[in-house]
């Protein structure tokens, strides 16, 4: 929002400066500065290219530049600073003013504080941490949870190589929620086994909120948010773009994407693309037989002033994706994971590369259509509208028999409204916001399976109002109020087990309340408190889920007594600058849940044709997470930077006085860069060493697990990256990056595939980047 | 003052959602989920021995009518004769569906991918060997021949293995250690003669 104002700001400013054009000679003159975007700081010798004059300015020490003898006409300055993203900026120039560029600063984790700027957006949190546009180019090819875990407080669980999904202070599926251009992400995210259906790639920006941010976007988000953006891009007429590829040897995987952005006459058009494929990864000592993966995505933004105050933009995304299940992986019966369990090597392991993806595999589409409009009624007061329309489909293929092999075991839709009304008024030293929000979900499952469905069929729909108020009580203090109501209803139409269909139709009330506090000690050191108290709804899925979940090869059944889930946060932030050259960022938290809804194995073995499945009911008990994430950022002169990071989180389940299953372990990653700024053509030339250790998960529930936890483990990492330029102040960005470089055989506490076999082997790929 | 509809957005995006609600109230009532036919359920499985002696054919049976969970499956056993050879047959049903869909012969029709086998606890409560192949020679298991010795008691295991790793060691001789796949049919019977 504060960007598109921004954009709208410089098109008015654009305006205003061609009304003033009187014939000018070739005598203007630009001064200025170019700025660090984060901390306002003048950015020292940045250099910055005229295009269309061919010339080449360098600023001084402080950032500070003039660029004399320009004639009126329209300009591209491509600014560039080591250490920062190069940028192009597109300007009209009348006359000589005063113009000054914003970079943004290359640090991979960028604590940003959302609230100094007063935003037009309503509070997600005091705090979030960003990462950098260079550290997502680093990650290129991976999938939205682990570029996400990268930092510290974040981890991720998975389902084999091609199935993540975050982590964040210990709570993940149902408890966090995405945030997919501004809207919720909806997806079956009640299956430990199903990835956000997004495609990181397309993504500029990657923000993480900590804390809970139930407030405006709903209770599920008491764990946290992860924000995925777009860049607004400033107003160019001319076709601008981004060209991007990787290639990792891994499961020979091969990506592509593009980028292609111009101004028209019906605004800013935006388009992505990409496409990945990717054949059977390797653990160190085997094939991991059937887990490849293809992938594609698709986006188009428009956005728009219709006049006067009035801003609108269209977002529509496409995302595909198809990805194989471990072979071995697939077990028919308690007695068959047992055997699966013994073994060094899984079964059904090839002792050769495979491409193609058999079953087991799920096949995921996801399409979001967005519809932001705007309106400002005067410099204090706004309206904001938002309307999200998304429609999943998953399919879930299983090894099966006769008529049956074709046909998928499970075939969810998923088709969800959002609709968000929010009136902002934002004062000299307060700001308020109040919000309306309607969302439904209608889930059906689609006929032809062959099987009972493990989740019922339902229409959700949800009424929330809510309001938040900000207060800038003076230059240090900084403090938020919020508070949501929310009404819920599901209409579930269900089979119960004697194949009978049960209409049940329940409601909920609910709440989330939220106070925080920053406290500035000075520019550069800050601490903050974020306390809430959220109220959740059980989930459909953990009311009446019913049936065999054949991915875990486990009995699933859903309690329909289940009783709300209330969630008491507080996070504590500390962001502390000791000098410029060392930075501490810390998070404490402490999170109780009352009546915490998960799925605990019963004593009960259920006795089927198959043999015996164990029983697992989703049960409430006490919780308690408590946890410490820290950040340690050190530079050695101007060489030489070095980074610690470490998580640390221990679940407690009160009610049982065991670990809480699936608490992420301890870890710790230290790395090391090592920068020249320039060698001839090749510039902020980066060499990083990183090494992890991730501790043995101590703490666990061994009565709600088939196997003790594994072993911790060492794993060892870099990347090399360069940029070349190229003429006209383009470039060439080229990066190597290796994991897992000593080929370490591991198996992961949160890896569901752990049971079956290792951890993924080393994998190089390399990632080159261009734009025009 | 009446602005123009057409080029007040506001109004316009507030008339289109009333539209979608208005969709969304009459379509919010879910049509009755489909009961699918589960074409792979086995409910049923018999395991028939005519006694090479020509005395009367006896009947192991296994049937869970209604699928995972619900009402206990119900196990009879027939009682053996020591010393006696048996041609066995299995037979799988799945008795839920209407008609009954016979399902050996669809293991018949992908022998190559299904394997039975037979697990006897202690190891020489009986003798148990194939009677049948696939396509590739190795053995299925639908046809056997058991052979008891003198009167014991124990526990006789049939599992049927979908996608098994026919050539592994030890699996055409009926050893189920290396076989891996996943697990059809698991059943137990007790077996005394």
């Amino acid at each position: 929002m504060v960007a598109s104002i921004e954009y709208s700001l410089i098109i008015i400013l654009g305006f205003l400066l061609s009304f003033d054009g009187l014939a000018q000679s070739c005598k203007i003159a630009l001064h200025g500065t170019v700025i660090d975007y984060h901390e306002a700081l003048g950015l020292g010798y940045a250099t910055i290219y005229v295009q269309e004059a061919q010339k080449l300015i360098l600023a001084d020490s402080i950032g500070s530049f003039i660029i004399n003898d320009l004639c009126p006409g329209q300009y591209h300055f491509v600014v560039s600073h080591l250490g920062c993203e190069t940028k192009t900026f597109f300007e009209t120039v009348v006359n000589s003013q005063k113009l000054d560029f914003y970079l943004e600063h290359h640090h991979e984790v960028i604590e940003e504080i959302s609230i100094t700027s007063f935003s037009n957006q309503a509070k997600i949190g005091l705090n979030k941490t960003s990462l950098s546009k260079e550290l997502l180019n680093e990650l290129s090819g991976k999938q939205l949870a682990e570029i996400v875990s990268s930092t510290a407080g974040v981890s991720l669980i998975r389902t084999g190589p091609n199935v993540t999904k975050p982590i964040i202070h210990g709570l993940f599926g149902n408890r966090i929620t995405i945030l997919n251009h501004g809207i919720p992400q909806e997806g079956q995210s009640w299956g430990n086994d199903h990835a956000p259906e997004i495609d990181a790639s397309t993504a500029d920006k990657i923000s993480i909120y900590k804390g809970s941010n139930a407030i405006k976007y709903g209770l599920q988000a008491l764990g946290g948010v992860i924000v995925i953006d777009q860049d607004q891009s400033g107003y160019d007429p001319h076709l601008h773009g981004e060209v991007k590829s990787s290639f990792h040897t891994n499961g020979r995987g091969l990506s592509l994407g593009g980028m292609l952005k111009k101004a028209t006459n019906l605004g800013n058009m935006k388009g992505t693309a990409n496409f990945l494929v990717s054949g059977d990864k390797y653990a160190p000592d085997y094939y991991l037989t059937n887990t490849g993966e293809r992938q594609q995505s698709l986006s188009i933004s428009l956005d728009n002033k219709v006049k006067g105050n009035w801003n609108r933009s269209l977002y529509y995304s496409y995302f595909r994706n198809v990805n194989g299940i471990l072979r071995g992986s697939n077990v028919g019966n308690l007695s068959d994971l047992n055997a699966a369990l013994t073994r060094k090597q899984p079964f059904n392991t090839r002792d050769t590369f495979g491409h193609e993806i058999a079953a087991p595999n799920q096949r995921v589409s996801h399409q979001l259509l967005k519809h932001t409009t705007n309106y400002i009624i005067d410099d204090q007061r706004s309206l904001h509208f938002d309307i999200g329309i998304q429609y999943n489909h998953r399919r879930e293929f299983d090894i099966r028999r006769g008529v049956s092999r074709e046909k998928p075991a499970l075939d969810l839709t998923l088709f969800t409204q959002y609709y968000d009304f929010t009136f902002f008024n934002t004062k000299q030293n307060s700001s308020r916001t109040l919000g309306l929000q309607y969302r439904n979900a209608n889930n059906t499952n689609q006929p032809g399976t062959s099987t009972l469905p493990l989740l019922p069929d339902y229409f959700s729909q949800l009424l929330a109002v809510y309001g938040t108020q900000s207060l800038f009580i003076n230059n240090d203090w900084i403090g938020e109020v919020g508070a949501r109501l929310e009404y819920r209803n599901y209409a579930v139409a269900r089979i119960n087990s004697s194949r009978v269909i049960e209409r049940i139709n329940s409601n909920y009330y609910n709440y989330a309340l939220n106070l925080g506090l920053k406290r500035n000690f000075g520019s550069s050191r800050n601490t903050s408190l974020d306390i809430s108290y959220v109220v959740r709804p059980p989930e459909v899925s953990e009311l009446f889920s019913l049936g065999l979940h054949q991915g875990v090869s486990s009995i699933e059944e859903g309690n329909p007594s289940l009783s709300n889930e209330s969630s008491f946060k507080i996070v504590n932030e500390w962001n502390w600058a000791f000098s410029h050259a060392t930075t501490i960022s810390s998070s404490i938290y402490f999170h109780h849940f009352q009546n915490f809804i998960y799925l605990q194995p019963s004593d009960e073995l259920r006795l089927t044709v198959r043999g015996a499945f164990p029983v697992f009911n989703y049960t409430q008990v006490d919780t308690r997470l408590t946890g410490l994430d820290l950040n340690i950022n050190h530079e050695f002169g101007s060489k030489f930077t070095n980074k610690l990071s470490l998580s640390y989180v221990s679940g407690h389940n009160i009610t049982r006085q065991i670990g809480l299953i699936w608490t992420p372990p301890f870890s710790v990653t230290e790395s090391i860069t090592y920068r020249i700024r320039r060698l001839g053509k090749f510039i902020d030339n980066n060499l990083k060493i990183e090494c992890s250790y991730i501790a043995k998960q101590g703490n666990v529930p061994l009565e709600e697990d088939f196997l003790p936890p594994p072993d911790g483990y060492f794993l060892i990492s870099a990347v090399a990256k360069t940029k070349v330029s190229i003429t006209n102040g383009r470039s060439v960005d080229i990066i190597l990056r290796g994991e897992n470089l000593a080929n370490t055989s591991f198996r992961s506490y949160l890896n569901r595939q752990r049971y079956f076999a290792d951890d993924l082997g080393r994998n190089i790929s390399l990632i080159l980047k261009t734009s025009f | 003052m009446l602005t123009n509809f057409k080029s007040n957005y506001f109004l316009r995006s507030a008339f289109m959602i009333f539209i979608a609600f208005t969709i969304f109230a009459v379509s919010s009532c879910k049509k009755d989920p489909i009961i699918e036919n589960e074409e792979e359920l086995i409910t049923t499985l018999t395991y028939q021995l005519v006694p090479r002696d020509g005395s009367s054919p006896i009947v192991f049976k296994f049937s869970d009518l209604d699928g995972d969970g619900g009402i206990n499956p119900i196990i009879t056993v027939g009682r053996l004769k020591p010393n006696t050879v048996y041609d066995g047959t299995l037979t799988l049903l799945n008795e839920a569906a209407n008609p009954v869909i016979n399902i050996t012969a669809e293991v018949v029709d992908e022998a190559d991918e299904h394997q039975f086998f037979f697990i006897t606890t202690p190891k020489d409560l009986l003798k148990i060997d194939y009677a049948d192949q696939d396509k590739k020679g190795n053995p299925l298991g639908v046809t056997s021949v058991l052979t008891t010795g003198a009167s014991k008691e124990g526990v006789l295991k049939i599992i049927l293995r979908h996608e098994p790793s026919k050539t592994a060691t030890g699996v055409a001789a009926g050893i189920i250690d290396n076989a891996g796949g996943e697990t059809d049919i698991e059943v137990n019977f007790n077996v005394s003669f």
